[in-house]
């Protein structure tokens, strides 16, 4: 894909991780009844169960976000097809990796699996 | 073609314009430099601190296996316990004031890149400053700073004084 859609899609990314970010601050903070109260066993299963998919789609963001954004700083250190291409593939192994461990704790969370 | 390993770190460690004079030395720059450097670092702290909360997170899940038969409370306050201290608040008060700030600073620089808030461009007359520099979003930068600290203050009340009961 051409740098300039990536590009755009760090700025869309970032854009959705702003909106769901406030919505995790908020859940923490003053819609969760106060971060001692949010923190409750009883209230994490609560809001997990109902903002589990939302969150789901806030790790997929927050991956993309943040591995791009590793990836342009290190080009950034040294430029090279061979140092470039590397780089892009050991931040889409890292970030696929860190994906899929969070989304194995969605899966526990909303009850998929066990 | 690419030089063999060795030379690549050679050059990386040879690349101080790219990390030293473009990342690290802006204090004798503008006000955006700051604000760039400000929101390099603040991406790798947030970004880094999102990969520890994933495998946090992970390792607090075990509490939540089979939860629709009550779960393992048990499990889940002994991890609040251990993580309910003035050491891991820090760490979470940092991370709110590296997130609000670049976030905030994101959508500047979102602003910016759509050409808005940069001024009217006009022929260099003396003093040579560009008219970007001159442009709303200076001001804005100075208000996502303000912003970003009264965020963490909030952030402080629900850590400290919610949370930790000071």
């Amino acid at each position: 894909m051409r740098q300039s859609r990536l590009m755009l899609l760090q700025y869309l990314t970032g854009v959705g991780i702003l909106l769901l970010g406030f919505l995790h601050f908020a859940l923490l903070s003053f819609a969760g009844g106060g971060y001692r109260n949010a923190l409750e066993f009883t209230s994490v299963v609560s809001v997990y169960t109902s903002f589990g998919l939302v969150f789901e789609l806030f790790l997929v963001l927050l991956t993309y976000h943040i591995f791009y954004g590793f990836k342009r700083v290190l080009c950034e250190l040294y430029q090279g097809k061979i140092y470039e291409k590397t780089v892009t593939w050991l931040m889409i192994v890292a970030g696929g990796a860190t994906f899929l461990w969070g989304t194995r704790t969605i899966l526990i969370f909303l009850g998929v699996l066990h | 073609m690419d030089p063999p390993g060795e030379e690549v770190l050679v050059r990386l460690l040879q690349n101080k314009a790219g990390v030293y004079r473009g990342w690290l030395k802006f204090w004798n720059r503008n006000w955006e430099r700051w604000l760039y450097t400000m929101h390099r670092i603040t991406g790798l702290g947030v970004g880094l601190y999102f990969v520890a909360h994933i495998w946090e997170t992970s390792y607090s899940a075990t509490a939540f296996i089979d939860v629709s038969n009550g779960g393992s409370p048990i499990v889940w306050s002994s991890l609040m316990n251990f993580l309910s201290n003035e050491f891991f608040h820090t760490e979470l008060l940092l991370v709110v004031l590296a997130a609000s700030f670049h976030a905030l600073n994101g959508v500047r620089l979102f602003i910016a890149e759509q050409g808005l808030l940069i001024g009217k461009a006009k022929p260099p007359t003396f003093p040579m400053v560009p008219s970007s520099l001159r442009g709303g979003q200076r001001y804005l930068g100075i208000a996502i700073v303000v912003a970003s600290f009264i965020l963490t203050v909030y952030a402080f009340y629900q850590l400290f004084i919610i949370g930790l009961g000071w």
